[in-house]
């Protein structure tokens, strides 16, 4: 017999239990559809029954532009036009179901927001009505604009640099015991300083407050990412090295095919933990003196008791804090694929 | 009637290295390991001829693992030589593959690309690699799971990976560390069978730790039983049954093979006496 014969007369792969069906999610029923939608277009009905019927209380001569009628009729708008793709595509429902919990929910806090401001309970300029923060949006939309524009640059530049810093340091200190055994007692020294701590120093140092607010940014996200990468390249498991080593992997190799995609998933909680922080100190360093940004423009619009431009402005930085961070969870599912089915995804 | 189409460019079979123990002892300095430190291998003299099955057993932690691992080059002995293919091993090897008692499989890696890794890393160009990736995880059985990850795949199918990963890298000595322990015995069996088939076809050099008696007696040509701590070779006992063992349902029912199996177990009972005697004094 030869060895190809051989094989033929091996058994068949034992039927293994190795699919794992995705669960089928049945789609939103008729109901629940239906309840949505009614109970969104009644609450954006009385959102808009409160803006116009009740009469403003304490209201001056000079009419403020409406900007809460339009919103809500574009609202009511949308119910209808997700109302006819839940029923043409009931795909879409889990999609269409997600719009309505926002819409309902926002309503549900206008409506309140609306009578109150109406009736003069909260008072302008610390407590505006809707239809003044919205107003923003539109009356004040170039530089708002301008300043996420500044904002972002500051926020990318400064946390790139921190993640780079963070991931090289926390791999060198991961992979090399000398590395460690020098650096380790500073690390633990500095890196807890807060970054706000450095704002001395940073306007000392650095020719400008864009270079000195990148500084901060950079800071304030190195130490989580760093620790984190650190920790991950610790926790790879030796037998795993060993395996790549009795497999003819070299150092270098072994850093860069084992080391660095099995400390992948701590990396990335380093990266979003340190997202959180660059934040705040985002909106510390643009009070220090940039000339645009939101921080600043929340710092400007404040000076001139304009808060309804400091709320249209809280609300954009949450937007944007939502983007990036969703930004970066694309790119771990692509990089962390596999985890799937191991974690709670 | 072939299966298997054996890819071009595959290098002609070649029988394994033969591998020579002299003299080789391991202690380890206090506070490592599971016990006190001091000798864990005395004085191994081995020879282990080319293209061989070797099992070795012996009574729990008398140091089988550590030999193992001399051979594979993940530690280096206290004394004596560990020479493969008239080489001293110095360290890890491509050409010593090894499949350790956990899977050990790369979780981020596909199975083909589990299986990949190691031609990759030898240098051997992308194509090729994966063809022979597949022949190999054809032979096991794994054609239909090449894209699956090892975490959606059974402990028996992710062991086979870690066969697969071993072999493609077309090793003049494969070392195996209590593989199966962690498998059902039906699935152990079917996995046995499959790396006797394995030996079979390549005829290299295989060396086999287990502390399974049987399983040690069915697999090779010649079982090695290790005294208790610090080990020395107790006896080597030459089994000889026919080659091709999985065409033989009866052969565990014989009379030669309890033979074989009482001889081992004999021995082992006489070596694990001695470590219990010892720790009671």
């Amino acid at each position: 017999m030869t060895a190809q014969e051989l094989q033929v007369t091996r058994p068949a792969a034992e039927p293994e239990s190795v699919a794992v069906a995705p669960d089928a999610i049945l789609p939103p029923s008729n109901r629940i559809i239906n309840l949505g939608a009614g109970v969104g277009v009644v609450l954006w009905l009385l959102v808009l029954a409160a803006h116009r019927l009740i009469p403003q209380v304490g209201a001056s001569f000079k009419v403020p532009a409406d900007y809460l009628t339009p919103v809500a009729l574009v609202v009511l708008g949308i119910f209808g036009v997700t109302f006819g793709i839940a029923y043409r595509l009931p795909t879409q429902r889990p999609r269409v179901l997600a719009i309505y919990r926002v819409l309902i929910v926002l309503g549900a806090v206008l409506i309140p927001w609306e009578v109150a401001s109406r009736l003069a309970w909260i008072k302008p300029p610390f407590f505006p009505s809707p239809s003044k923060v919205i107003g923003v949006y539109i009356e004040d939309s170039s530089k708002l604009l301008l300043s996420i524009a500044y904002s972002m640059r500051l926020l990318v530049v400064g946390y790139l640099i921190g993640c780079i810093a963070g991931v090289s340091f926390g791999l060198a200190l991961g992979w090399s015991r000398r590395v460690s055994n020098w650096s380790m007692f500073w690390i633990r020294l500095i890196g807890p300083i807060p970054a706000t701590a450095w704002i001395p120093l940073a306007i000392v140092i650095f020719p400008n407050s864009f270079t000195a607010g990148v500084f901060l940014i950079a800071f304030a996200s190195w130490f989580p990412v760093m620790m984190l990468t650190w920790s991950g390249v610790a926790g790879v498991p030796k037998a795993l090295l060993e395996a790549a080593q009795t497999l003819g992997a070299d150092e270098k190799r072994l850093l860069r095919q084992v080391v660095i995609p099995a400390a992948l998933p701590s990396v990335f909680v380093g990266l979003f933990m340190s997202l959180g922080t660059a934040f705040a100190i985002l909106i510390v360093a643009e009070m220090l003196g940039v000339k645009a940004g939101l921080g600043w423009y929340i710092t400007w619009a404040q000076g001139w008791s304009e808060y309804h431009k400091v709320y249209a402005a809280m609300l954009v930085l949450g937007a944007l804090f939502i983007t990036v961070v969703s930004g970066i969870f694309k790119i771990r599912d692509r990089l962390l694929g596999w985890q799937k089915g191991i974690l709670r995804w | 009637m072939v299966a298997v189409a054996i890819p071009a460019g595959q290098p002609p079979r070649r029988l394994g290295s033969p591998v020579e123990l002299l003299g080789v002892s391991k202690s380890r300095p206090k506070g490592e390991g599971r016990e006190a430190g001091g000798a864990v291998l005395n004085q191994i003299n081995l020879h282990v001829t080319s293209g061989s099955f070797v099992s070795i057993v012996g009574p729990g932690g008398c140091g089988k693992s550590t030999l193992l691992r001399l051979l594979a080059g993940l530690d280096l002995p206290s004394a004596g030589h560990v020479l493969v293919g008239g080489h001293n091993v110095k360290g890890p090897n491509p050409r010593h593959g090894i499949i350790f008692q956990e899977a050990n499989l790369f979780p981020w890696l596909s199975v083909l690309h589990n299986v990949t890794f190691g031609p990759l890393m030898l240098g051997i160009r992308h194509d090729e690699a994966e063809a022979k990736a597949k022949h190999w995880l054809n032979f096991l059985g794994l054609s239909r799971f090449l894209h699956r990850y090892p975490h959606q795949l059974s402990g028996g199918m992710q062991q086979r990976v870690a066969i697969a990963r071993a072999i493609v890298n077309d090793p003049d000595l494969l070392l195996a560390d209590e593989p199966f322990g962690g498998l059902d015995w039906i699935t152990r069996e079917q996995v046995c069978d499959e790396l006797l088939r394995l030996w079979h076809t390549t005829r290299k050099t295989f060396i086999y730790v287990t502390h399974a008696l049987e399983e040690a007696v069915y697999m090779s040509q010649r079982v090695i039983v290790l005294s208790s701590r610090p080990a020395t070779v107790a006896r080597s006992i030459e089994i000889n049954l026919p080659d091709q063992r999985w065409d033989y349902p009866e052969l565990r029912f014989t009379p030669e093979y309890a033979h074989l199996v009482e001889e081992v177990r004999t021995v082992f009972t006489e070596q694990t006496a001695a470590q219990t005697g010892a720790s009671l004094l």
